[in-house]
């Protein structure tokens, strides 16, 4: 059972609110707006997703500031998958999205999940997603390795050995 | 609760014929609030230098073919603060060689590294002469110290400037940079949100270029080179135009009386009682206190000014250390604007800005709509039918109090119309995390939170009843006059300030700085204001 839908309602507001669940539910097929999710396998229930990363690297930075890693990831299954969380060997590791707006204005927010739709691919690049690493326990220069893990909805933790560069 | 101490005028239509024009209309019915805003401070240069007559200056100001260069050459504005090692530094010091220019912070993982590392690669290929000039917006965290720090490992061309935040808003402003805090909800504390372009000065010291975050480093190399070998004794070196250099116009010839302005508001509107916010610096920088009176005067084409003189309230939010001025205008008509400023002590200062038109949305200074929010009471605590935000971030302090109840209440209320999934335009979600850094600081204030569409949880997950190129607005938020043009669904996020009498203070849309709302708040529960 993975159709789940609000507790009673108690206010007209909510009525309405219900009302409308309930007519998606009925007519929605798993597709829909950009942001819409096929029904996601329930944690054991088995649906088989595999997510690949490639071309993870981390930028330089100083002991005690903060840097940011990219990567990008491929979902070769046939199911969506998100990526929940990453975690770096060199401090502490949370997902941001920089936007840019048409007048040139930049601003980063936290995000907590990644989707990567079956047969797709999601970049992490500078200006777009980023994990972001606080509290570098070090220097990190050039050629240095950085250790990700990162764990996926679905799919197994990945473990992967990022290459420190300037850019 | 103390009512606000400033009288909203009454309103007028926004086509009202008597009260003069705007400078320019051409930037009318641009999306997002802010982008007007920034274009007005970007041409306010050559407005103010172009004011004697001519109402369209700004048209100069169009990029040419390569979308970079600035088809009209004018001087760079200011930039004076400190450079990393502590000493005043001036960008007039730099003539001889071409210099670029840019603003970030420190405390920044993923955009100010990337245009670092961007203008590092760019020096290399150029060679020596040019210098990059880093810039901090971020005031409370970057000092000389930290722009010394981060600059270690870059190459020797690199300033690192800082300074007061009054002297970093005056500077940034001068260039057209915005900037605003916002919760990074996370331990970082906060991050800046800010322009993030690069600006190219040749070695005369006028501005010739801007480069637009992630542009790629070749126009920026094939345009260095260029101006190097102009600064290198070609004669081909465009001069500027008569009386160009002058950076502000205040009127009077005494520099002493002079008064630098930064405009705080980062959505201003025509019609209606639209709140004007300023601080001003005085001619060594220093932020102008409470112990003077300041009078508004918004002034069209022609210097005409509209409407009558504009006195305002001086406001120094709690914890705050720059008071803002706060007067309430009744702009005629969208468009650009002068904004002029004078003390009762004498002092000047001029600035432009821009006003947007209000189409249907509530109009500022008229009653707020009776819409009942819903709140987690009426949907048996599920947050998720009433919020986007992920359960991690969910504060439920934003869901607590609907409009109805404040206004029983007689409580002001901050509105946040916002959604942090259906991200219609790039500032969407950004209102939600803005606003959670003043909540802690205003218990006697309701911060809500509502998201803007319709929209149904299935299996956990929020799914939009629509396209997201129109979604569909829900029943609460409807009533506040979003969809028609110019403000469609898909100008996301707006926020609504309404007093305890359940009157529209403020409103805004697009991207909002803190310190705004900040301010506004602080002057309607009365627990800022230090001066009338």
């Amino acid at each position: 059972m993975t159709k789940r839908v609000a507790a009673l309602p108690v206010s007209p507001a909510l009525v309405l609110v219900t009302a409308l669940v309930t007519l998606l539910v009925a007519a929605c097929g798993g597709s829909g707006t950009g942001s819409a999710t096929a029904s996601p396998s329930t944690p054991g229930e088995g649906t088989a997703t595999t997510v690949t990363v490639t071309g993870a690297w981390v930028r330089t930075g100083q002991a005690g500031a903060m840097t940011a890693a990219y990567f990008t990831l491929q979902n070769t299954g046939t199911a969506e998958d998100a990526l929940v969380s990453v975690t770096a060997s060199v401090g502490m590791a949370t997902m941001h999205e920089t936007t840019t707006d048409a007048s040139g204005m930049t601003g980063m927010q936290p995000v907590e999940t990644v989707v990567i739709p079956a047969g797709g691919s999601v970049s992490f690049e500078p200006g777009g997603y980023h994990v972001m690493i606080m509290g570098l326990s070090a220097d990190l220069k050039a050629g240095d390795k950085v250790e990700l893990k990162l764990v996926f909805k679905n799919a197994a933790p990945v473990d992967v050995t990022a290459e420190v560069r300037a850019s | 609760m103390t009512t606000s101490q400033t009288p909203a005028p009454p309103m007028t239509s926004p086509t009202s014929p008597k009260s003069g024009q705007p400078l320019d209309r051409r930037t009318v019915g641009i999306g997002i609030g802010l982008m007007a805003l920034l274009g007005a401070l970007a041409l306010g240069l050559i407005l103010l230098v172009g004011m004697g007559g001519a109402n369209t200056p700004g048209a100069s100001t169009a990029p040419d073919a390569s979308g970079f260069e600035y088809a009209a050459v004018r001087q760079a504005p200011p930039l004076k603060l400190l450079d990393q090692d502590g000493n005043r530094f001036d960008l007039a010091q730099l003539k001889g060689q071409p210099v670029l220019v840019f603003f970030g912070y420190t405390h920044c993982p993923d955009v100010c590294p990337e245009t670092v590392g961007v203008v590092s690669q760019v020096l290399k290929e150029v060679g020596a002469g040019p210098r990059a000039v880093f810039a901090s917006i971020d005031p409370d965290r970057d000092d000389t110290a930290a722009m010394k720090k981060y600059l270690t490992y870059l190459p020797p061309a690199f300033i690192g400037l800082s300074g007061t935040p009054q002297e970093v808003a005056e500077n940034a402003n001068g260039w057209g940079v915005k900037y605003a805090k916002v919760d990074s909800g996370s331990a970082g504390g906060y991050s800046m949100s800010h322009t993030a372009d690069i600006y190219l000065v040749d070695a005369q010291g006028l501005l010739r270029a801007h480069f637009p975050f992630k542009t790629p480093k070749e126009p920026m190399v094939q345009l260095l080179r260029r101006l190097m070998a102009e600064s290198a004794g070609s004669a081909t070196a465009p001069t500027v135009a008569p009386g160009a250099s002058q950076a502000v116009a205040p009127g009077s010839g005494d520099p002493e009386k002079q008064l630098r302005v930064s405009v705080i508001s980062s959505s201003i509107w025509a019609g209606g009682s639209t709140p004007l916010i300023v601080t001003l610096g005085d001619a060594q920088g220093q932020p102008v206190d409470a112990s003077v009176k300041v009078t508004l005067k918004v002034i069209g084409a022609n210097s005409q000014q509209a409407g009558v003189d504009i006195p305002t309230t001086a406001v120094l939010p709690p914890g705050e250390r720059i008071v803002n001025f706060v007067g309430f205008a009744d702009i005629p008509s969208p468009g650009q604007w002068r904004l002029d400023v004078q003390t009762s002590d004498g002092r000047t200062g001029s600035t432009v800005m821009t006003a947007l038109d209000q189409g249907s949305t509530t109009p500022v200074g008229a009653p707020a709509p009776k819409v009942d929010t819903p709140t987690l009471a009426d949907v048996g605590g599920n947050a998720k039918l009433l919020t986007t935000v992920v359960d991690a971030v969910i504060d439920d302090r934003l869901y607590t109090t609907s409009t109805a109840d404040a206004l029983a209440a007689g409580k002001p209320y901050v509105l946040v119309i916002d959604s942090n999934r259906f991200r219609v335009s790039p500032a969407c979600g950004r209102a939600i995390t803005m606003i959670r850094y003043l909540l802690d600081r205003w218990p006697d204030v309701a911060f809500i939170h509502l998201e803007p569409f319709v929209y149904q949880v299935i299996t956990d997950e929020p799914v939009l009843s629509g396209s997201i190129d129109n979604p569909p607005l829900n029943q609460w938020t409807e009533p506040w006059g979003m969809g028609p043009a110019p403000w469609p669904a898909t100008e996301m996020p707006w926020i609504f300030v309404v007093d305890e009498m359940g009157v529209v203070r403020a409103k805004y849309t697009g991207i909002v700085g803190s310190a705004d709302v900040d301010v506004i708040v602080s002057l309607i529960t009365g627990s800022g204001v230090v001066g009338q």
